[in-house]
């Protein structure tokens, strides 16, 4: 049982990574229960919430969708406040001015703790510095989707080294990529040298070794745990975390104290 | 600990990953401290040699008097004398079922020397296990893409011999629903995932025709075992039991 594996850790685990793939500003009951009851079977504590994300992907998606999933993110953290830190979605390629507004809208008013980046523009783009000046500033952070792909790598999708350049620019910016598991070791390597790059721990398969090689590589402060559901299934992602070859303290790290850190949240004593 | 019967197991070295356990000696600890009482098991190198029976071989001499591992031979039935191999492989070395690789050794399953190679097996009993994909397509190395094996080949195949008994391996979420119209094709779920993994393998395949696999060493057994955990709510656990163990013990026609 994953609730048994995780010992001290089991409900107190913070998930850097969920959805709910809808559309529109309203949240349905039936979504939510979910979302919440199976992550907690599974000893999850809170989940990071960055909206429907994976429908307004494309550079070219219209503001009122972004207004949409934010909202339904900020419905979210009210129906369920012990349990939903709530990041903003935002599309780089939209107006900045725009951008600034829904991250006062959001994060300044509204309670929210950073920001999700998809695939609008590369992180090379320097249409993202505005908003990593402003996050920098705030003192939040931002999960920003990247891949190594050897097939359907979008015109837009950062690489890891995208990342890599993002923080050149912004060394005081918090950090984190999601998907090690689309990175992978070439992913983890272009991370090593950027103390404020962290990697989330989702994407792709449960490949054996590569949690451990991510924690031996760059510490296990820099290694978040993010499911990505409901892309992936939470007892499975938990489950990769439980099974590498690392220190209990190391794991306890990976599954919520470099997620209490980064969020700047109190510890989950129980 | 409840026993487990693993249906997707690999020995060997594969070139496109180093992985911690290689040896049978170092997979049997792995499994059986995790509860696998019995571990269908392939020559990770058949799938690239230029005859399979040259990683088949040693492996089925390893694994001759040992009650964990079930001997799966790997087939090219493009090669001259795959058919010889494969009967030989389970009259004279145990081979317990047959192991295509379509998409690594570059044939179709509607080609005629697949089905001659079902026929045989039928006859032997044995399921035929169809390896649909090795890994997710976008880690590949890049100059080594292969294709995953269309699920509605499978049912193609399946429907033309109703009376073989097939297993997809590494199959994806997307492929059950067209793999659960044949009756007589069985999925592991070592590469399904999605938000309630289990559960939607269940319900696109129904409760007796989905069984566990772990694809070690490539993946975290932990990982793939959590696929198990599930509410009772959620999953039945009557199901859950089936699919730990006696689906596959049925596949394989004993245990």
């Amino acid at each position: 049982m994953i609730s048994e594996a995780l010992g001290p850790d089991c409900g107190r685990v913070i998930d850097f990574h969920t959805h709910i793939l809808v559309k529109g500003p309203d949240p349905r009951d039936e979504d939510v229960d979910r979302l919440v009851r199976l992550a907690r079977y599974y000893g999850i504590r809170k989940a990071v919430f960055q909206g429907n994300a994976g429908i307004i992907q494309g550079a070219d998606a219209p503001t009122g969708d972004v207004v949409d999933t934010n909202t339904y993110t900020l419905r979210l953290m009210e129906r369920e406040p012990d349990f939903f830190i709530g990041f903003a979605f935002l599309n780089p390629a939209h107006p900045v001015g725009f951008s600034m507004d829904e991250i006062n809208r959001c994060i300044v008013s509204g309670g929210m703790k950073g920001v999700k980046l998809l695939i609008a523009l590369k992180a090379t783009d320097k249409r993202l510095d505005p908003i990593m000046e402003r996050l920098t500033e705030l003192g939040v952070p931002v999960l920003h989707h990247t891949w190594y792909k050897a097939v359907w790598q979008g015109e837009q999708e950062s690489t890891p080294a995208d990342l890599a350049e993002l923080a050149l620019r912004h060394p005081e910016a918090k950090i984190i990529l999601a998907h090690l598991g689309g990175g992978r070791e070439r992913g983890v390597l272009d991370l090593v040298d950027f103390p404020n790059l962290h990697y989330g721990t989702s994407g792709s398969q449960p490949e054996a070794g590569l949690v451990e090689y991510a924690v031996r590589k760059l510490g296990a402060e820099r290694v978040v745990f993010g499911s990505d559901w409901p892309c992936r299934d939470f007892g499975v992602q938990l489950g990769r975390i439980l099974a590498a070859d690392i220190t209990p303290e190391q794991r306890s790290l990976v599954l919520r104290g470099n997620a209490e850190r980064l969020l700047g949240l109190e510890r989950g004593d129980g | 600990m409840k026993s487990i019967i693993d249906t997707s197991v690999f020995c060997g070295v594969w070139p496109f990953r180093p992985t911690a356990l290689r040896t049978l000696e170092q997979l049997k600890g792995r499994l059986e401290a995790n509860g696998v009482r019995r571990a269908w098991v392939s020559a990770v190198e058949a799938i690239l040699a230029p005859d399979p029976m040259q990683a088949n071989e040693p492996l089925f001499s390893a694994v001759a008097e040992d009650e964990l591992f079930v001997a799966v031979a790997t087939i090219n039935p493009t090669l001259a004398t795959s058919r010889r191999d494969a009967e030989a492989c389970i009259k004279d070395r145990g081979a317990r079922a047959l192991k295509l690789f379509p998409s690594y050794h570059e044939y179709g399953l509607s080609d005629a020397r697949v089905d001659g190679l079902v026929e045989l097996a039928r006859e032997a009993g044995v399921p035929v296990c169809i390896q649909v994909a090795m890994m997710d397509q976008r880690s590949q190395h890049p100059l080594v893409i292969v294709e995953t094996v269309p699920p509605a080949d499978i049912v193609s195949l399946a429907g033309r011999h109703p009376g073989a008994r097939f297993l997809a391996c590494g199959a994806f979420t997307g492929d059950l629903k067209k793999l659960g119209e044949a009756p007589n094709v069985w999925a592991e779920i070592s590469l399904v995932e999605s938000e309630q993994a289990l559960r939607n393998a269940v319900g696109a395949m129904g409760p007796e025709r989905v069984v566990f696999g772990s694809h070690s060493p490539f993946q975290y057994f932990q990982a793939m075992i959590a696929k198990l955990d599930v509410a009772p709510e959620d999953v039945d656990p009557g199901v859950v039991d089936a699919v730990r163990e006696s689906n596959a013990a049925a596949l394989l026609g004993a245990s």
